[in-house]
This record gives C-alpha cells, sequence and structure tokens, in this order.
C-alpha cells in the first residue's frame, strides 16, 4: 500500500476513534426480569437507545447523524427480514451483520465519508441464558457478549489516553460484581448505578458522574411479557 | 448519501408490482380468475370513541366458494386495521407493506406515526398498482385507526383505486355487500343518531350483526362467519358474538 493511503487510513481511522471516544457511554444489564440497557445522552432531541419491534434494542455511539443513520438501518434491516420470513426468525446475528457491512463499507470505502459509529444490538429471549448482546465495532466486526457489557467509555476530568483502559476495566469488574444472575425488580437498575459508582470513587476523582439525572435514558425488555405474548408491554422506555 | 428510511419507503411501494404492472393488456382476464365479493364495514360508535369494524368471511373464487371463516380484518399495528374489499391477493400485500412501513418508521423515531401518515401510503401504493385495478385486480381497503397523536378519536378512511381518500363518519361499507347494506345501515344510523345522539357501543354490534346478516342473504358472494374487531384508545379487540346472536 503506498504511503500516502496509510496515512489516509490511518487519518480515517483516527478520526473515527476520536468521535466514538468521546461520546456517552452505555450499559446494557442481563438479568432474570429481562435486559435493561442505560444510556447518558447530552442532548434532549431523539433517542441513543432504539427499541425494535418487540424484543431487539439498538444502541449506538458516536456522531449523531451516524448514530441515526445506523440505527435507522438497524430497523429496516430487522422490519426487512421479518417481511421476507416472520418476525419469529429475525435474529439479532443477522441484524449485527447488516450493520457490520454498513460501518465496514464506509470505513473501507474512500468515496464515502466514514460512519463515525459503533452499535450495540441486544435481543431478549425466553431463558436468560440465551439472550444476546454483540457489539458491531466502526470497522464492522461484530462480538457477542453475555450477562453485563459496559460500551464506550465514561467522561474523564483529564483527556489522557491511559487512564481510559484502566477506568474501562475498573469499571467492567464492579459490575460484574454487582451483577447477580436473579436479581429482581428496578432492583437491577440500582445495582448497575451502584457499580458505576463505586467504581467513579475507585478513580480517584478521574471519572465525571455520568448517568445522571435528566440526562440518562433507560430501555427495559421484560422478559415476562415475552412469555406471555403481550409483545405491547415487552419493551418500557423510561427517563 | 439519501434517507434511508424514504428510500425504504420508495422500495416498499414499487416492490412486487413491477413484474405484474408490465403485463400486456390482453392479459387483462387474470382479474376474473381473483375473489372480488365481500361485506366489509366499520361504525364509529360513543361519539367517536370506538370503532366497530365488521367483515364477513367468505371469500370466492368466480362462483365458487373458496374459504368460509376467512378474517379480513387485519391488525397493523397497535390501534390501526385494514379492512380489505376486492382482490385479496392486492390487498394482503398492501397489508404486508404497510405493517411493514409503520414498524420501521415507529421504531426508527420511537414515536407514533399519524394517521395521515399511514392514510398516505396506502394512497402511493394504490397509485402504483392503478395499472392492477386496470386489469381487473381491484383492491377497496378501509382504514380504521384511533388517531392518538392528534384528534384523540377513532377515524375510518376509504380509499380508491386510484388513490383518493375520504374521511367517512359514522360509518361505511364496502364490497359487493355494500348494495345492499349501505342502505339499511343509513337509515339505521341516522334513527339512531336522531334519537339518542350517538351510536352505543351494544347498537353498533347489533347493526353490524344485522347487516352482514342481510348480505348474506342478498349476496352470493357474502356469508360464512362474521368478524367483529374493536378499536379504541386501548387497541385493537376481537368481538366474539354469543353463539345465539351469530348470523
Amino acid at each position: 500500500m503506498p504511503s500516502y493511503s496509510m496515512e489516509y487510513v490511518s487519518s480515517r481511522r483516527s478520526d473515527i476513534r476520536l468521535a466514538v471516544r468521546r461520546s456517552s457511554p452505555a450499559l446494557v444489564w442481563c438479568d432474570a426480569d429481562g435486559i435493561t440497557v442505560i444510556a447518558a445522552r447530552r442532548n434532549k432531541t431523539g433517542y441513543r437507545i432504539t427499541g425494535i419491534m418487540d424484543r431487539f434494542a439498538c444502541i449506538t455511539r458516536g456522531d449523531a447523524s451516524a448514530c441515526k443513520r445506523v440505527s435507522d438501518m438497524a430497523v429496516i434491516y430487522a422490519y426487512r427480514l421479518a417481511e421476507k420470513l416472520s418476525r419469529g426468525d429475525v435474529h439479532p446475528e443477522k441484524i449485527a451483520i447488516g450493520i457490520g457491512g454498513l460501518l465496514s463499507n464506509s470505513f473501507h470505502s474512500y468515496a464515502l465519508a466514514p460512519l463515525a459509529a459503533e452499535a450495540v444490538i441486544v435481543q431478549l429471549r425466553e431463558q436468560p441464558e440465551d439472550d444476546y448482546i454483540g457489539h458491531v465495532s466502526y470497522k464492522g466486526t461484530c462480538d457477542a457478549f453475555d450477562r453485563v457489557l459496559f460500551f464506550g467509555s465514561i467522561e474523564r476530568e483529564h483527556d489522557a489516553e491511559d487512564e481510559e483502559a484502566a477506568n474501562h476495566e475498573r469499571l467492567q469488574q464492579e459490575l460484574l460484581r454487582a451483577w447477580t444472575p436473579h436479581i429482581a425488580g428496578e432492583q437491577h437498575i440500582i445495582a448497575a448505578l451502584h457499580g458505576t459508582r463505586t467504581a467513579r470513587e475507585q478513580s480517584a476523582g478521574t471519572l465525571r458522574e455520568t448517568f445522571t439525572r435528566g440526562q440518562t435514558e433507560v430501555l427495559s425488555l421484560r422478559r415476562e411479557a415475552f412469555r406471555n405474548r403481550r409483545f405491547r408491554d415487552i419493551i418500557q422506555r423510561q427517563t | 448519501m439519501d434517507d434511508p428510511l424514504m428510500h425504504c419507503r420508495g422500495e416498499l411501494l414499487r416492490q412486487g408490482f413491477s413484474d405484474l404492472s408490465g403485463l400486456p393488456p390482453d392479459l387483462a382476464t387474470v382479474g376474473q380468475y381473483t375473489s372480488h365479493g365481500t361485506t366489509i364495514g366499520a361504525i364509529s360508535v360513543d361519539h367517536g370513541e370506538r370503532v366497530v369494524a365488521f367483515s364477513d368471511g367468505k371469500v370466492s373464487v368466480q362462483e365458487r366458494a373458496f374459504e368460509l371463516t376467512y378474517d379480513k380484518i387485519f391488525p397493523v399495528d397497535d390501534y390501526s386495521c385494514l379492512l380489505i374489499s376486492g382482490v385479496l391477493e392486492v390487498g394482503n400485500v398492501l397489508v404486508s407493506r404497510l405493517r411493514t412501513y409503520i414498524g420501521i418508521y415507529e421504531d426508527a423515531d420511537q414515536r407514533s406515526l399519524t394517521a395521515r401518515a399511514k392514510v398516505n401510503f396506502i394512497e402511493d401504493f394504490q397509485r402504483q398498482s392503478l395499472s392492477l385495478a386496470l386489469r381487473g385486480l381491484v383492491c377497496m381497503p378501509i382504514f380504521v385507526t384511533y388517531d392518538q397523536v392528534y384528534h384523540q378519536r377513532s377515524r375510518i378512511f376509504i380509499t380508491t383505486p386510484g388513490g383518493a381518500t375520504s374521511e367517512r363518519n359514522p360509518y361505511c361499507v364496502l364490497g359487493s355487500g355494500s348494495a345492499d347494506g349501505d342502505p339499511v345501515l343509513d337509515e339505521l344510523t341516522r334513527r339512531e343518531l336522531k334519537e339518542q345522539g350517538t351510536i352505543s357501543l351494544e347498537r353498533g354490534l347489533s347493526m353490524a350483526q344485522k347487516i352482514l346478516e342481510r348480505t348474506a342473504e342478498k349476496d352470493n358472494h357474502s356469508g360464512g362467519r362474521p368478524t367483529f374487531k374493536i378499536i379504541d384508545r386501548d387497541g385493537v379487540h376481537v368481538h366474539t358474538m354469543p353463539p345465539h346472536e351469530e348470523a
């Protein structure tokens, strides 16, 4: 590859990384009751968490316009699949691969502006162990997780690159410690927020308050409603 | 980059008809092999708080009854139903596309679509399939919805094969049975509105039942098991008539 081309790719990558790194974080939490997604946001217009059909959620992070495009495409993929097959045949892996293709194309195509966004696709299933959490990176690669995923990074008081990995690791550890498989009711939200608070205290002030009142959106996918086929009641949005 | 939602809307409207609309006019006979006869309708009750949607269950292919228990009232979202008269093949595609369209737009923006946006999609679909209508594949839907965004009341719309829409109040009947059903329902609703000021839910259901009984007697292509659905602020509910009252 010519040196100017490598420089161009490197520049695109660093631009995207910067945009993604600056955006607010989100937390995905699976438990016996269902799946809870908590996301911080800076502005009050639009949503960062998109509930799709009656069992999926798409959480995006990055540039606002890129996030909107990615979440719109996730919705379109899901509904077009449902139209061709049926709602029960729509698998989150397919949506994640579709989004991955979109992000990969935009990243590798020199003719297009890159989409500076990452996404997480979540699916609720009847049993907690079958829930799906898939992370799609800005390059289009997909990874699956279980139980808890902290997605993104908490804002820091000092913009020091070397602290980011340590903070992220600390937060993930705290969340896993707070996570229990049979937690009930609203307790999972409290436990999740407690985990982030503990991590913040341990970071000796380098982490800012992240999930603050008025700037946090919560979307719950309720397993009981899913089991009872009360699809209208599955997704609940709180602020 | 264009808007993916608008691009998807265009695709939904175009897809599926591209092959059929290219048929030469001498293949217009396809229309006579498809079903046309039915009775569908809707009555606005309780001061517009609810709508009673009703349909017969008979599907005819040429002069033979193909199905007697077909439900022609299709829920397209939590607060809307589409009633299909005319060719079911086109109607089923319309229902499927409308469900996808509403689902995509409501999920993408996480807010309810207005009744006008849904009706506009039906109008565009009808315009796109006008060439099919000219070949005999005519579909005439009734769109019933509870408008929770602006009006907070139920609304009834009919769309012609050319894509013109009109809102009907307090009732609407379509299909081959409408020739017998419409005058009866007109008289019944007028009398009820004059005497009571509104049509109650029970009266609306009884009127719907009466119309379906009448059209089953008079119209060859109407009959079978009737279906009743009630649309209100809580969503779409299936109403089952007691056995002794069934038409």
